[in-house]
């Protein structure tokens, strides 16, 4: 899972159009792809949404009878 | 952003919590704290290596030393040594970072490295003032101390502010030791802690999100009786005339430090910057309001302004250093990188390492180089808030375009016919120039502060080291 950022353009009437996208990992690796520095106040709201969306997978895997991807220390 | 009302992305920007800025030419890095939150019950601080306005590495905390330390000193030099780092560990880099590192990965290291011991001119150095306090500079001279120890010559950054009695003495200095200095890499950002200061006449400041420009000067700042306070902004990097902008549109880049009233209406009269009704006068000692009268406008004193930053030079007898060890660091730094002009359509971009984008029309750049540095100079000089020194004739010319651009336009077609009135009749003897011996009043220029007398240096001669930073 990670961070997509995309460059649109739009005009009126029409659709976007997707003209450049980048996907990193990790905010700080978009950050260097873009060029542009991310506001931490959205970095922080990013890895928030990004937390919530892992832990509501987790969930459903969970409830679904499937191994989550780490499911802490097994002794 | 949530349930946060909408904003802009030069706001968020803004907002950011700056720790410290470092630059060197078009190279800056910046360190940002990233405040404690309920999922991040630790703080951290982001970095972000700038190769001019684009970003070129990122992350949060550095490895190693800013873990274990509040040291922003060593936060940075570790974050300047990363470069080097990535290049000697051989990790993947996109074309953009394989360029930056090409190009200043050694520099930064070597920018980088601890000072040598005493510290060469150049040093940037936090001192312990007297009353418990801090203040950053720079060294300018160093000397053994009788009994052990080094004594240096160092300058405030705030005796280079705007309205500073210093501003234009760049070899007056001030004296500690080595107990007392300690050497730093960065400067505090401090917008943060300004955010409500009202800035005077001569103050740079960077826009929040205007669309029209990016940097300006402060020539004057209003009162709203409904409103929060703005600004008159000269633009740097647009050639348009002053702006109005609302306080909280615009961040502190230089602030201004004017020391008294007197100080301040004293330099906007030599510039001809008339006083305006409801108009705010801030200086470090005291604030004043203008108000209407039958009389015309008038100064009423209003209240004890905040101090701003810390100034050490208050009541201290400056000290001389010889001229040659601020032009040398001037020299230097401006080596960073050279100023570069070129035309965009109608308008002329000067890209100055000092004053950074100016932005003027073709025309006036014209009239403005045609008059000469001297003339220039002169003209500028009644601006004293605006820093010179021994800047290249396109710099200077764009400066006067922006700041003077009446006295350009008047001086060139005063030229005009003299030159015209010269060539018939050949005989007619030469006029002085009024724009450099008299004021537009008709009277002389106040003189800028002379330099104190060399003051005596124990028995020998000061040493002055003029090494090269290692």
């Amino acid at each position: 899972m990670g961070y997509t950022a995309e460059l649109a353009l739009v005009a009126s009437g029409r659709d976007a159009q997707f003209v450049w996208s980048t996907q990193s990992s990790k905010l700080w690796q978009l950050e260097a792809a873009l060029g542009w520095a991310i506001p931490v106040p959205v970095q922080q709201l990013l890895i928030r949404a990004q937390r919530r969306i892992r832990t509501q997978s987790e969930a459903r895997r969970l409830a679904a009878g499937e191994p989550g991807r780490y499911s802490g220390p097994t002794t | 952003m949530g349930d946060a009302p909408a904003t802009t992305y030069g706001r968020l920007l803004a907002d950011e919590w700056g720790v410290s800025t470092w630059r060197h030419g078009d190279v800056r890095v910046d360190l940002v704290d990233v405040l404690a939150t309920d999922d991040q019950a630790d703080g951290l601080t982001a970095w972000r290596i700038h190769d001019g306005e684009l970003v070129v590495f990122a992350g949060t905390n550095t490895p190693g030393l800013i873990e274990t330390t509040t040291d922003t000193t060593e936060a940075m030099r570790d974050v300047l040594g990363i470069p080097a780092g990535l290049r000697r560990a051989s990790i993947r880099l996109t074309n953009r970072q394989r360029h930056f590192v090409d190009r200043y990965a050694d520099l930064l290291e070597q920018l980088a490295a601890f000072p040598a011991r005493p510290y060469p001119p150049g040093t940037r150095i936090r001192v312990v003032l007297p009353d418990g306090r801090e203040a950053d500079g720079t060294v300018l001279a160093a000397a053994p101390r009788s009994g052990g120890g080094t004594t240096y010559r160092w300058r405030p950054d705030v005796a280079d502010l705007p309205g500073h009695p210093w501003q234009h003495q760049p070899i007056w200095a001030m004296e500690t030791t080595e107990l007392h200095a300690t050497d730093i890499l960065g400067s505090r950002t401090s917008a943060h802690d300004e955010s409500d200061l009202v800035l005077a006449t001569g103050a740079v400041v960077r826009t929040i999100d205007d669309p029209r420009f990016a940097v300006g000067t402060v020539r004057r700042a209003m009162r709203s009786r409904h409103h929060p306070p703005t600004y008159e902004v000269q633009p740097h990097d647009a050639p348009i005339r002053p702006v109005v902008l609302p306080i909280d549109a615009v961040s502190p880049l230089r602030p201004t430090v004017w020391p008294t009233l007197d100080a301040l209406l004293a330099a906007r009269r030599q510039a001809g910057l008339d006083l305006l009704p409801r108009e705010l006068l801030v200086t470090t000692a005291e604030s004043a309001v203008v108000v209407d009268s039958p009389d015309g406008s008038r100064v009423y004193p209003t209240r004890r302004a905040s101090p701003g930053p810390p100034d050490p030079t208050v009541g201290i007898q400056p000290i001389a250093v010889p001229a040659e060890s601020p032009r040398l660091l001037t020299l230097r730094s401006r080596t960073a990188s050279a100023t570069t002009v070129q035309s965009v359509g109608t308008i002329r971009l000067v890209r100055d390492p000092t004053h950074g984008d100016l932005a003027v029309s073709e025309a006036e750049f014209h009239l403005a180089v045609a008059l000469g540095p001297d003339r220039l100079a002169a003209m500028l000089a009644r601006q004293p808030w605006v820093p010179l020194g021994n800047l290249p004739l396109e710099t200077t010319a764009a400066l006067a375009a922006i700041h003077v651009p009446e006295r350009v336009l008047a001086t060139s077609l005063r030229r005009r016919a003299e030159l015209s009135s010269t060539s018939s009749s050949e005989t007619m003897a030469e006029q002085p120039d009024p724009e450099t011996c008299t004021h537009a009043d008709g009277a002389s220029p106040p003189p800028r502060p002379e330099a104190p007398p060399s003051p005596s240096w124990d028995s020998e001669p000061f040493p002055v080291t003029l090494r090269h930073l290692a």
